[in-house]
């Protein structure tokens, strides 16, 4: 079976090129993980696409209700653009991909307490 | 106090001031199995430990199953049926059998995996399989091993002594009454930080309680908004204690304003404010009281207020920030390993995508602070742990961790 090629919503397409580091990535710490294994210039590269179009990609995702029936294509947006949580630390706060000192692959859990 | 006070260096806490000693610390306060296995005897044995939150399990039957990694052992938390919030150990009174395996839930009825005995949501047996079997168990008196609960302002405390030497008011002391209606309870949102860490749990109380650190550990993702040219070492004002337990006030610069694109996008999304300082009117959410104004926050009134840092003895630390709180817990797992549970208090759940965005900004802006003082604590264990330093040496302005160490080893070597 052939997987559906990913979309994202009209208008968004100089996201595309993020799709594959990002697009599949559904907890904080794997976007955490994720941020550690790229270079800086793919952080940059990632940063200086989306942060202008950040009010653009918002103004359209709470076009929806919020919840877990957003459309594909929306989701994808709204995955690949919470990147911007992690990349932005890297650029803004470290100039580096990682907090000075981390380990390697440094991982770390968030949940809500109580959970597993 | 003096509200129009302007040299605000007159409420910096100096432990010689305050009478309180411990200018070193050996070692090995840090690093000893024996000092670890009389802190595990002595402190997390007898004293009531802060353990969570009452909204955990919200109905009649819903549960929680929580470790306790100093003892080694696992609590399960039950609001029964007639309402009351229990505590017992997770172990079967057949043959033993930690027999609670979901971290969370809701049950009218523990059944063992084993052999099947049941419990009621108040520990009480209810039923064993062939009970002819077993004429010498009273079903009456046998159930689950309680362990004392009791509940302040929202908080869920347990204390693993046979008889507890305090009440939970008597252990708390004066912040019983004082912190008693801090506004805890509009801050339901949580989300928690969950990181193991290789070093002592004093390493992390340490690394919660002083602002020394502020402008070198922390330079990049803090020195800008917190540090002024009349604090530049962030000494904590205002200290304030009860018992073993310890508060203090922090600034934040009053005049840092974020430029970052992104920063300044998700404050402006937030469901709720997040920067530090400038309380005023328009960050009240849900027309709730807000940490702001309680008497017990910012007594000197800073002008530009952070957080109020408070040491729950022996290893809860909660930060009251003008919109939310923090609450480290950091569990002792061995004399050179904690379980650290970083908790994030709001006043309200993402309710839209760009919230949602903005919580994990937040999150991760978080984390990573988190991470400095994590990584430095493991890199300050290595160090004590390979002997080349005999005694830790603290500042006048450390004072809350010379507190701290003074009350840990009253109770060690007490
Ligand atoms: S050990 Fe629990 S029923 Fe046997
Ligand atoms: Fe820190």
């Amino acid at each position: 079976m052939t997987e559906p090629t990913a979309l994202l919503p009209k208008g968004f397409d100089e996201l595309a090129p993020f799709i594959a580091e990002w697009g599949s990535l559904e907890t904080q710490d794997e976007r955490y993980i994720r941020r550690q294994s790229l270079s800086m210039e793919r952080l940059q590269a990632y940063y200086d696409a989306v942060q202008p179009r950040l009010g653009a990609i918002f103004d359209h995702l709470d076009s929806f209700p919020y919840g877990p029936a957003l459309p594909e294509p929306e989701a994808l947006l709204f995955r690949v653009v919470l990147a911007m949580s992690e990349v932005a630390q890297a650029v803004e706060v470290y100039g580096q991909p990682t907090v000075p000192h981390a380990p390697a692959n440094h991982s770390v859990t968030i949940r809500v307490p109580n959970r597993a | 106090m003096n509200k129009e006070a302007s040299d605000w260096s007159k409420y910096w806490g100096q432990a010689s001031a305050l009478g309180i000693g411990g200018a070193t610390v050996p070692a090995s306060f840090y690093t000893s199995q024996e000092q670890f296995d009389a802190e595990r005897e002595k402190i997390f044995r007898k004293v009531w430990l802060m353990a969570g939150r009452e909204a955990e399990v919200p109905e009649p039957g819903s549960f929680v199953r929580i470790p306790i990694p100093p003892l080694d052992t696992e609590a399960v938390i039950v609001r029964g049926k007639d309402g009351t919030v229990r505590a017992f150990y997770n172990a079967c009174p057949h043959r033993g059998v930690a027999l609670v395996r979901e971290c969370h839930g809701k049950t009218g009825l523990f059944v063992c995996p084993y052999h099947a005995w049941s419990f009621a949501t108040d520990g009480k047996l209810m039923g064993l399989p062939g009970a002819e079997d077993f004429p010498h168990v009273d079903k009456a008196t046998t159930g689950l091993t309680p362990i004392h609960l009791d509940i302040w302002n929202g908080f869920y405390f347990l204390n693993f002594g046979e008889q507890p030497e305090q009440t939970l008011l008597e252990f708390l002391g004066e912040f019983a009454t004082s912190f008693g209606d801090m506004p805890f309870e509009n801050y339901p949102h949580v989300i928690e930080i969950a990181q193991d860490i290789e070093a002592n749990w004093k390493t992390l109380t340490d690394a919660s309680n002083e602002g020394y650190h502020v402008n070198a550990l922390h330079k990049e993702s803090l020195g800008a908004m917190m540090t002024t040219r009349e604090n530049p070492l962030n000494n904590f004002y205002d200290p304030i204690f009860s018992g073993p337990h310890v508060s203090s006030t922090t600034q934040a610069n009053p005049d840092w304003r974020p430029d970052a694109p992104v920063v300044l996008f998700a404050y402006a999304a937030a469901a709720y404010k997040v920067q530090p300082g400038l309380a005023k009117q328009e960050d009240h959410t849900h027309g709730q009281a807000t940490f702001a104004e309680h008497p017990m926050v910012n007594r000197v009134g800073l002008p530009a207020f952070s957080v109020e840092t408070t040491q729950i003895f022996p290893f809860s630390v909660l930060q009251m920030l003008t919109n939310r709180y923090i609450w480290f817990q950091y569990w002792p797992a061995g004399p050179n390993r904690t379980r650290a549970a970083t908790r994030l208090y709001g006043p309200a759940a993402p309710a839209n995508y760009r919230q949602a965005f903005a919580e994990a900004h937040m999150i991760a802006y978080s984390r990573d602070i988190m991470t400095e003082d994590t990584i430095v604590t493991q890199m300050q264990q290595a160090g004590l742990n390979s002997g080349g330093v005999k005694d830790v040496v603290l500042g006048e302005h450390e004072y809350m961790l010379r507190y701290t160490h003074e009350a840990v080893l009253g109770f060690t070597e007490g």
